[in-house]
Order: structure tokens, then C-alpha cells, then sequence
């Protein structure tokens, strides 16, 4: 199984709890499962190339993608996905 | 911070007031005293700076230093427990310190009462053993990492927004802010506090938190704890918690670093671009300011959706709009006229220009209302309630 921690404020927006497992076998494959249950949140996280969109910080098992890295590549098993958005107040 | 043989002794006085926390087992007297040969910086006397100062405050640790530019308001005082009604219109350095003050005469607060700035600090990180950052935009978090990465100061981060908290401790040389979050959000995309609204009590807990967790830097507990990056839902009580480790790579703390001096921060965080790029996340959501939308909708027929959510929207919205929370926007785009453009609102604009970009990929015309209601109401045009 594979684990992802969604942004509070998507969360929050598309009704869903904030941390989310599933059998994803890639980060597409993620995407779509997202999508699937919470249309629309596919949308929210990516650009239309298929990027993870700038404003998002995204690291899997502890690595950190590139800054608007492709929604692609294999998740392995047990991977914990940690989707992230800075926010300022203070 | 002070050797242990030129360490403060502890008056009686301060052997009363201290003794609740002395008795812990990783405190004692020494830590007492390393806690009074303290000094820590806390920037932004505002939310998150209230909570935290008063606490380190409290906790005895010697030196507080206070940074901020701002006065008082009274839009503040449901959050910044430092100030209080009386205090509106004057510093936030002088309010805070009179009440640090007040809480705790052991404690020497210095009061600087200037906004942070690539002039000013590296010069004054040197004079603390810690940060502290409640600063309350995306130049000055940047600006506070680099430089305490620079100055090789610990840094415990915290950033709070409608129900969200954020928090993070970097210990030099185990990672920092840029190693979590690289690239600043392009503006707009990430609503502040007086767009988006702020619960004033989250910014209690996390700046609580930052005392804590400094407080456990200055007493040399958790020596071998990694960076950690946490977040705090108050809606679910939930609390979450990444590890963090330096990032190899990171432009400033990494192993070839490309960042050593402080730089332009409103510049990198690209403040100050137009107002459109300001309000949308991408080039393909077309903004439009609130004068440019009461033209469109006056000269086509347009459909206004207000992406929402149904308490937000019965408390005020535009004439005639309808309400379709983001996530049924699915559901209009498989029925709606597709010769009828759309304009999407939202409370600031930022939910809008995803729901924008979103039908326009479905083959609609849409655009996305720059400053969303709040901007609407602001310039003054008509609003109803549901």
C-alpha cells in the first residue's frame, strides 16, 4: 500500500481526509486514483503537462521531486507520499 | 550561549518562580540557568510571536529580542495576545515588551522596531543563540532561513493559515526551509491570512509550539533529533509529522552551496509582478479585475459559479451567481451550455483560477475573478446574501 498526505487546504476543499492510502502503482496511477474519487483534485495538484504545479513540494519516502516534476514514475511498496504547500501567516 | 562556569546564579526569587519546571528531569538548575544566558530573536511580534515570546518569557530564557515594524491593529487583536485594545496604533515591539516585561522581569527585552531586511540581518542574528520566525509573508521566511543558515543559528519555523499550522525546527546542518520548500509559490497562489481568514487560537498552538521546541534546543535536549516538518489540522485535531533531512543539493545549505549573501527576497519571491499573474496559478486561467467583470457581464451572457463552499457563499456573493463548490465543478461542465462563458469566484481568487483552468480545459470560456469576492465587495460593486 502505498501512503499520501494530501495539502490541509485541498483536504479541506474536496471533503477528504488528509492522509489517504491506496495501491497505486505509480505516481500517474496516483493521480488518477485521486481524481477518481475527488474529481477535480487531479486538477488542483497538477498543471495540464502533467506537472505537479510550482507552488506544490513533493517528496516520496523521505526524497524530495523536482519542482514541478512530472506526475510519473514507479511508487514502491510501503511508500509514503507527502504532497506539500508552504503557506505564510504568522 | 555562556559556559557553564560563567552561567547566571539563581536568586532565591528565581528559585520560586522556576522550581515547577526545575524539577523536570533534563532541566534543573542548570538548565535554568542556561535558559536565563539565553537570547533568542523572535521575528514578528504578531500571532505566532505572541504565543511564543510569551512563553520563552515565562520558561525564563535571558534574552528576547522582538522584531517587528508593524503597529497594532485592531483586525490583529483576535490572534496577538501580546497586545491588547489599548494598545492599537502603537508598536508592536513597545506592546510586546511591556508585556514580556511585565510577565517576567528576569528577562531583558530588546525591542527592535524595524522590519527585517537583507541590511539588517545577519548583524543582528549574530547577537542570538536561536530564531524564532513568525514573520508573516514568503520574502521574510526566505530572508529569516537564509540568514540563520548564514549565521549558523537554529531556526523553529512556523507558518499558520485558516485552520493549518506549519512547523519546523532546523538545527544547522540538518536541513532548512529551502530544503522543504525550494521555490517560493508564484503570487497569488497561496492565500494570506486576510484573504483567507486565520482561527486565532491554531497560531497559540503553534507558536507554543515553537517555544517548546526552542526551549529543548537551548537545553541541549533532543541533540540527535532530525529535522522534522509538522502540520497541525485543528478541523480533524490531527497532527502530522514528515521527517526532514538536508537536502544535498540546496542552494543554501547544501553541499555546494550557490546562495552565501543575502539576496533581494521580494525580488525572488516575485512581489510586486501584475495584479493578473498575482491572482492566477497559471497563464491559462484568464484573470479579470472586478471593474472588467460588471463590463463582461453587462455586454455577454455569462454565467457566474461561485466555486465556494455553501457557508461561504450564503454569506454574500454576486447578484445572480451560482454556487458550485470546486469539487461538483465536474458536474457543470458535463451540463452546461457550452456557448455560455463562465466566470468563477472565489473568496480571494485562488480556488477561482483552478476552476477556471479547469473548464477552459473542457473546451469553456471561463474566467477567473482577480481578488475573488473580497476584491468584488472592495471595489465597491453589488453584493447580495442567500
Amino acid at each position: 500500500m502505498i501512503t499520501v498526505h494530501l495539502p490541509i487546504d485541498l483536504a479541506e476543499e474536496f471533503k477528504t481526509a488528509a492522509v489517504l492510502t491506496t495501491d497505486a502503482q505509480d505516481l500517474r496511477d496516483l493521480m488518477d486514483q485521486l481524481d477518481h474519487m475527488r474529481p477535480g483534485v487531479a486538477g488542483w495538484l497538477l498543471e495540464a503537462d502533467g506537472r505537479f504545479r510550482q507552488h506544490l513540494s513533493v517528496f516520496i519516502s523521505g526524497r524530495r521531486l523536482e519542482t514541478r516534476s512530472p506526475a510519473s514514475g514507479p511508487l514502491n511498496e510501503g511508500a509514503d507520499v507527502w504532497i506539500l504547500r508552504a503557506v505564510s501567516g504568522g | 550561549m555562556k559556559h557553564e562556569h560563567t552561567l547566571p546564579q539563581l536568586t532565591s526569587q528565581q528559585l520560586g518562580r522556576y522550581q515547577r519546571q526545575m524539577v523536570l528531569p533534563g532541566v534543573g538548575l542548570d538548565g535554568q540557568r542556561r535558559l536565563l544566558a539565553s537570547r533568542v530573536l523572535v521575528i514578528g511580534a504578531g500571532a505566532l510571536g505572541s504565543a511564543a515570546a510569551t512563553y520563552l518569557a515565562a520558561a525564563g530564557v535571558g534574552t528576547l529580542g522582538l522584531v517587528d515594524g508593524d503597529t497594532v491593529e485592531l483586525s490583529n487583536l483576535h490572534r496577538q495576545i501580546l497586545h491588547d485594545t489599548d494598545d492599537v496604533g502603537a508598536a508592536k515591539t513597545t506592546s510586546g515588551a511591556e508585556r514580556l516585561r511585565a510577565l517576567n522581569p528576569d528577562v531583558e527585552v530588546i525591542e527592535h522596531f524595524a522590519f527585517l531586511s537583507s541590511a539588517n540581518a545577519l548583524e543582528l542574528f549574530r547577537h542570538y543563540d536561536l530564531i524564532v520566525n513568525g514573520s508573516d509573508n514568503f520574502p521574510a521566511r526566505y530572508l529569516v532561513n537564509d540568514a540563520a543558515v548564514m549565521t549558523g543559528k537554529p531556526l523553529v519555523d512556523a507558518a499558520i493559515l485558516r485552520f493549518e499550522g506549519q512547523l519546523a525546527v532546523f538545527r544547522p546542518g540538518r536541513g532548512c526551509y529551502r530544503c522543504l520548500f525550494p521555490a517560493p509559490p508564484p503570487p497569488g497562489t497561496v492565500p494570506d491570512c486576510a484573504q483567507a481568514g486565520v482561527f486565532g487560537a491554531v497560531a497559540g498552538v503553534m507558536g507554543s509550539m515553537q517555544a517548546v521546541e526552542a526551549l529543548k534546543i537551548l537545553l541541549g535536549m533532543d541533540e540527535a533529533e532530525p529535522g522534522r516538518f509538522m502540520i497541525y489540522d485543528a478541523l480533524s485535531s490531527n497532527w502530522y509529522r514528515m521527517p526532514l533531512n538536508r537536502d544535498a543539493a540546496c542552494p543554501v545549505c547544501g553541499d555546494s552551496p550557490t546562495i552565501s549573501t543575502l539576496i533581494d527576497y521580494e525580488a525572488f519571491c516575485g512581489v510586486g509582478e501584475s495584479a493578473i499573474a498575482a491572482q492566477a496559478p497559471s497563464a491559462r486561467a484568464r484573470a479579470v479585475s472586478a471593474t472588467e467583470a460588471q463590463d463582461l457581464l453587462k455586454d455577454r451572457n455569462v454565467t457566474i459559479v461561485d466555486v465556494r463552499d455553501p457557508h461561504e457563499f450564503a454569506a454574500g456573493h454576486l447578484p445572480g451567481a451560482r454556487n458550485v463548490p470546486l469539487e461538483q465543478l465536474d458536474q457543470l461542465a458535463a451540463t452546461h451550455d457550452p456557448h455560455v462563458p463562465i466566470l468563477v469566484v472565489c473568496a480571494a481568487g485562488v480556488r477561482s483560477a483552478y476552476g477556471a483552468e479547469y473548464l477552459e480545459s473542457r473546451g469553456y470560456t471561463a474566467w477567473t475573478l482577480s481578488g475573488g469576492f473580497s476584491g468584488w465587495q472592495a471595489s465597491g460593486q453589488d453584493w447580495t446574501i442567500a
